[in-house]
C-alpha cells in the first residue's frame, strides 16, 4: 500500500474493515461514475475531468492527489455522499492492480484507460501482467457500460475486442513536421499484442505511442472518434489542441507542457464527449485548470521558482526531462530524487530505461544538477554513464539539502526543477508548505559531496 | 597502449524483446569504461531471425516478459551452436535474469510444460508462483572481485549441476533459487545471474568482462587504465545497505 497519506486513505480503510459492502452501497446512490486507470496520466486526467463536470456544478466525489487504492476511493466516497448537495458522480483514479475489484464493486458506467507502460516492476509486474488484470476488470463491466481507450497505444487497443463493450477511442494525428521519436529510443512494446510479430509504425509520438499496424495478422489502431492534433502555441508553458469529434471541433488550450499532457488532455475531453457534454463547454474548464501538486506544477520557495514533477517509470522521466531541458532559461537548475521504499518500487533499474539523451546534449544548459535520495548515488551513475560529466553532478541525500543546495545555485527567480519518486513528493508537499515563498536564507549549511 | 586499430565489437542480442528490466544499463557501461580509456567500441544488435554476430567480442543478454522469453527461445536454438562453439573458445558472456534462464538446459513452466534451452550453462530452472523480489549482495568466490550488487525479480528458481560454478554465494536476498545461497553462474568467461541494474555499480566486473575481450583479442598483455570509480563504489554500498 502506498504510505503517507492517512488522512485520504484511513476512514476508508478503516470502513472497508467493518463493512466490505460499503463501497458498493454508497457507489449504488451515484448517478453517473467513472473510473480512470492506467500507467500514467491518471491523476492529470480524473483532475481535467472533474474540472469539467463541476462546470455543471455536479457535486462530485473524486480522490484527489493519487489516492487509489480501494482505502483511497471509499474515502472519497464516503466524504461525498456525507456531504450537501447529495453527490451526483464519481470520478475516481484507480490504480491498476486494483481495477478489476473496484469495476465489479462500483460497476461504473464509464472506465477510461490511459496508456500502459513498464512500471515499479515489483508491485505490479511486467506490463502484459497490467493489461490482463485491466481486462479483467472491463469484463466486469454492466452492459451498458462505455469504455474510453487510447487508441494510440497498441497496448490498449488490444483491449478492445473485450465482448460486446463499447468503445470510444481517442487518439493524436501527426501535425505538420511533428518532432518524431528516433526509431532506437527504449518502447515498451515492439510487437503486436495478438501475435508478437514486430509491430510497423508510420508515426511514432513518443515510447510505443503511434501509429501502428500488424503486417502479420492485421492488428492495428483503431479509427479514433476523438482525434486530436497539436496546433502552433506562441507559448512556452502551455499546448493548443485542435480537437475533432463527430459532434465538431474546437480549438483547446491546455495551461501545462509536454506530449504526455496532451494525452491527458484528449482523454479528459474524450470521457466528456462520450458524456454528451458540449466541447466548448468541456474545452474551457480544460483551459482554467492548472496542473495537479506534483504534475510539473509551479510553486515559490526562497525567491525561485520550483516546479515539481513525479516521476516513477522510463517513459515518464524522459516526457518530464524533456519539458526541463526546453526551459530556454540560463540559470535553471534540477533536482533528482530517488528513493526505493515500497511506494518509490523497490527495484530502481528502470532508470536504466529512460532515454536521458537530451540531458547529456543539454547539459551545459543547467546551473547545477543534483542527485537526492537513498538512492541519489545510481542516479548519479544513471547521468554519468548518460554522458553527463561527473563535475556537474552533486549529491546531496537529503531532499531538503538538496533544495538548498539547488538554490544557492541558481539567482532570485530562476527555475528550479523538482522530479521525485513516489515517496518524496509527499514529504515536498509539506516541505513547501511550510518555507517561505519569498528570498530569505534557508536552513541548511551542509555543501554536497562531489565526485 | 595502442588500442586504437579495430574498435571492441559488443553484441545486444534481442534487445527489443529482452528490454524490461533495465538491462541496458549492462551494453551502456561496456561501452563507456572502454570509452574513458580511449578504446572504440561498436555495438551490434540481433533479434529474432537476424544471423548471429560472429565477429562480436562481448555478448549481452538482458530479461523481459513471460511472451517475449517465449519469442526468444524458439529463436535461440538456430545459435546453439555457434554459441557453445564460442564460449568454449573463450567468449566472454553476460546473461541476466530471462536471458539467463534460456542458456539453461531447462525450463519447466507454471503449467509443468518442460521448455528446452539451449544448454549452453549446466543450469534448471523451475517456476515458482511466489516471486523472488529485491536488493541482492553476494560475494563473488568465482573471480577475485569482491561482492557483486544488483536488483533480482523473478519467479523462476535455478538449480546448478553438481560441479558447475555458481557466480558467488548469497549474502542478502535470494539468488539462484533462495534454498543453497548459490546466485549466477560461471561457465568458462560466460556468466549467468539474476542481477539487473549490474554492470555501472559492480565496475570491477564489467572490467573483468573488457579485460577478457582485450586479452583474447590482443594478447595476455593487455592490461587496463584504472579509472575515476568513487561514485560506482559509493552507488555499490548504497545498494549494499538498501
Ligand atoms: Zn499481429
Amino acid at each position: 500500500m502506498r504510505t503517507g497519506h492517512r488522512a485520504t486513505t484511513l476512514p476508508g480503510a478503516i470502513a472497508l474493515r467493518v463493512a466490505p459492502r460499503l463501497p458498493a452501497e454508497l457507489g449504488d446512490g451515484i448517478a453517473s461514475k467513472i473510473l480512470i486507470t492506467g500507467t500514467n496520466g491518471k491523476t492529470t486526467t480524473a483532475a481535467l475531468l472533474a474540472a469539467i463536470l463541476k462546470q455543471f456544478g455536479r457535486s462530485l466525489a473524486h480522490n484527489r492527489g493519487g489516492a487509489n487504492l480501494p482505502s483511497g476511493i471509499t474515502t472519497a466516497l464516503i466524504e461525498a455522499v456525507t456531504r450537501k448537495p447529495a453527490c451526483e458522480a464519481a470520478v475516481l483514479e484507480v490504480d491498476e492492480a486494483a481495477f478489476a475489484a473496484v469495476c465489479s464493486t462500483l460497476r461504473p458506467h464509464l472506465a477510461l484507460v490511459t496508456n500502459f507502460f513498464r512500471d515499479q516492476l515489483d508491485r505490479y509486474g511486467e506490463p502484459s501482467t497490467t493489461v490482463a488484470l485491466v481486462r479483467r476488470g472491463l469484463q466486469a463491466l454492466p452492459e451498458a457500460s462505455i469504455a474510453v481507450l487510447n487508441a494510440d497505444d497498441p497496448l490498449v487497443a488490444s483491449l478492445g475486442p473485450v465482448m460486446g463493450l463499447r468503445a470510444v477511442w481517442f487518439g493524436f494525428e501527426p501535425s505538420g513536421p511533428v518532432a518524431t521519436t528516433p526509431d532506437d529510443s527504449p518502447s515498451d512494446v515492439t510487437r503486436c499484442p495478438c501475435c508478437q510479430a514486430p509491430l510497423h509504425y508510420h508515426h511514432r509520438f513518443y515510447a510505443h505511442l503511434g501509429w501502428y499496424v500488424c503486417p502479420s495478422c492485421g492488428f492495428g489502431r483503431p479509427v479514433p472518434q476523438v482525434s486530436v492534433q497539436r496546433a502552433p502555441t506562441g507559448s512556452q508553458q502551455s499546448l493548443r489542441l485542435r480537437v475533432t469529434t463527430p459532434r465538431g471541433a474546437a480549438l483547446v488550450h491546455v495551461p501545462s507542457r509536454g506530449l504526455h499532457n496532451a494525452y491527458n488532455a484528449a482523454a479528459a475531453l474524450a470521457a466528456a464527449y462520450t458524456c454528451s457534454i458540449p466541447l466548448h463547454q468541456a474545452a474551457s474548464a480544460v483551459s482554467n485548470e492548472e496542473p495537479e501538486f506534483g504534475r510539473m506544477r509551479w510553486t515559490a520557495a526562497y525567491g525561485r521558482r520550483l516546479c515539481v514533477g513525479l516521476v516513477k517509470n522510463p517513459v515518464g522521466l524522459g516526457q518530464v526531462m524533456q519539458i526541463v531541458v526546453e526551459d530556454p532559461s540560463p540559470d535553471k537548475a534540477v533536482v533528482l530524487f530517488l528513493a526505493d521504499r515500497a511506494a518509490d518500487g523497490r527495484d530502481v533499474s528502470w532508470i536504466w530505461d529512460a532515454d536521458l539523451s537530451m540531458v547529456t546534449a543539454a547539459q551545459g544548459s543547467f546551473r547545477r544538477i543534483v542527485v537526492s535520495g537513498q538512492r541519489a548515488l545510481e542516479m548519479g551513475l544513471r547521468l554519468k554513464y548518460g554522458g553527463v560529466e561527473t563535475d556537474r553532478i552533486s549529491v546531496q541525500r537529503d531532499l531538503l539539502q538538496a533544495i538548498g543546495l539547488a538554490t544557492r545555485s541558481v539567482p532570485p527567480g530562476a527555475p528550479i526543477y523538482l522530479l521525485p519518486t513516489y515517496s518524496a513528493l509527499l514529504a515536498l508537499q509539506s516541505i513547501l508548505a511550510r518555507v517561505p515563498r519569498g528570498e530569505a536564507v534557508g536552513p541548511w549549511r551542509t555543501s554536497a559531496s562531489r565526485f | 597502449m595502442a588500442h586504437e586499430r579495430e574498435p571492441l565489437l559488443i553484441a545486444h542480442l534481442y534487445p527489443d524483446l529482452l528490454n524490461t528490466y533495465g538491462d541496458r544499463a549492462n551494453v551502456l557501461a561496456l561501452v563507456q569504461r572502454a570509452a574513458w580509456r580511449g578504446i572504440p567500441t561498436r555495438t551490434l544488435t540481433a533479434t529474432v531471425d537476424d544471423p548471429f554476430p560472429r565477429e562480436a567480442e562481448i555478448v549481452c543478454i538482458g530479461g523481459g516478459e513471460d511472451g517475449s522469453q517465449v519469442v526468444v527461445s524458439a529463436d535461440l536454438v538456430r545459435h546453439r551452436d555457434t554459441l557453445q562453439e564460442l564460449v568454449a573458445e573463450g567468449l566472454p558472456l553476460l546473461a541476466v535474469c530471462g536471458g539467463y534462464q534460456l542458456l539453461g538446459t531447462e525450463y519447466v513452466t507454471g503449467s509443468g510444460r518442460s521448455i528446452r534451452g539451449i544448454g549452453l550453462v549446466e543450469a534448471r530452472t523451475v517456476w515458482e508462483s511466489r516471486r523472488s523480489v529485491g536488493n541482492v549482495t553476494l560475494c563473488c568466490n568465482a573471480l577475485p572481485i569482491g561482492t557483486i550488487v544488483g536488483f533480482e525479480n523473478h519467479g523462476g528458481r535455478t538449480y546448478l549441476s553438481p560441479g558447475a560454478q555458481p557466480l558467488g554465494r548469497v549474502l542478502h536476498g535470494k539468488g539462484n533459487n533462495g534454498r543453497d545461497r548459490s546466485e549466477g553462474i560461471i561457465q568458462n568467461h560466460c556468466i549467468g545471474t539474476y542481477l539487473h541494474g549490474l554492470l555501472p555499480k559492480n565496475p570491477q566486473l564489467a572490467d573483468w568482462l573488457l579485460l577478457v575481450a582485450l586479452r583474447r583479442r590482443d594478447g595476455p598483455q593487455v592490461t587496463l587504465q584504472t579509472l575515476d570509480d568513487r561514485l560506482e563504489w559509493a552507488a555499490h554500498r548504497a545498494a549494499m545497505r538498501a
